[in-house]
């Protein structure tokens, strides 16, 4: 079973993010893989602070599009809150902030892979290869929840605009 | 002309007599929505006059007319079978909205 979110929805948002990016000059793409790699834990932690800073979430997807391009997977274990166990112990540093994913889409069936990415956009980010849809964790190390009607209202707007809707 | 403009003239009126609501009464959705009416009542009219290759200036403004209302209808019909972000849910437009200090897509 798919989901019309990672069937349709995912591919346009990161074919539009790759469009913007060849726009730009693909300014990432003197970096060593290492150095990309290092820049994206930064750059996910930077929104993780602040996810409504758009300069923060764009460098995110910025930094995601040079990742498809060249077909390599970001590190995202070190940015995302895993799943409690042993073998995660290490990665999971509860002293730092993550994304925490709270709703899991149907995936693709193999050969139709999305990219191991992090797209952000204000307070969503979505890893299209696990089909996770996260927030960033706050200083309670839980998502941030809205504190008003209006922020209430807001938070869903743009989880609409991230589906489709 | 002014024998084939005449009948229509009168069903304009027939379909476009005064509004329920005074023009002052009315919001700029209404304002709008009934100007919309009568352009539409109005060309309908125009295009539904004989057609006479005599009369070149009819023929011009029925063919603006209709040449007009077909580029309409193909914009329509694109926008209709575009995808969701081209119909302005795109990654540039929350961008946008977000660096303008909306903060909303």
């Amino acid at each position: 079973m798919t989901s019309p979110f990672l069937e349709r929805r995912v591919p346009q948002l990161v074919d539009e993010i790759i469009e913007l990016y060849r726009a730009e000059g693909r300014p990432l793409a003197s970096h060593t893989d290492e150095d990309l790699d290092a820049r994206f834990v930064e750059c996910v932690e930077a929104y993780i602070a602040d996810p409504r800073d758009p300069a923060r979430f764009r460098a995110v997807n910025t930094t995601a599009a040079e990742y498809v391009l060249r077909r390599r997977a970001a590190p995202v274990a070190k940015v995302v809150r895993l799943k409690r166990g042993a073998e995660h112990e290490a990665l999971n540093q509860p002293q730092r902030r993550k994304l925490s994913v709270f709703l899991d889409v149907p995936s693709l069936p193999s050969g139709q892979d999305l990219p191991m990415v992090v797209l952000a956009f204000g307070q969503f980010a979505v890893i299209p290869a696990i089909g996770a849809i996260a927030q960033p964790e706050g200083s309670n190390g839980k998502p941030q929840r809205p504190d008003s009607k209006a922020s209430e209202e807001q938070l869903q707007r743009e989880f609409n605009w991230l589906i489709g809707l | 002309m002014t024998e084939r403009s005449k009948p229509a003239s009168q069903t304009a009126l027939a379909e476009t007599a005064a509004p329920a609501v005074p023009w002052a009464d009315m919001s700029k959705g209404e304002r709008m929505a009934y100007n919309a009416d009568l352009a539409l009542n109005f060309t309908r009219q125009l295009l539904e006059l004989p057609f006479d290759p005599e009369n070149l200036r009819l023929l011009a403004h029925q063919k603006d007319a209709a040449l007009s209302i077909l580029s309409q209808q193909i914009r329509i019909e694109s926008e209709q079978l575009r995808e969701p972000r081209a119909r302005g849910q795109s990654v540039q437009a929350f961008y946008r909205r977000y660096e303008d200090g909306k903060s909303e897509p």
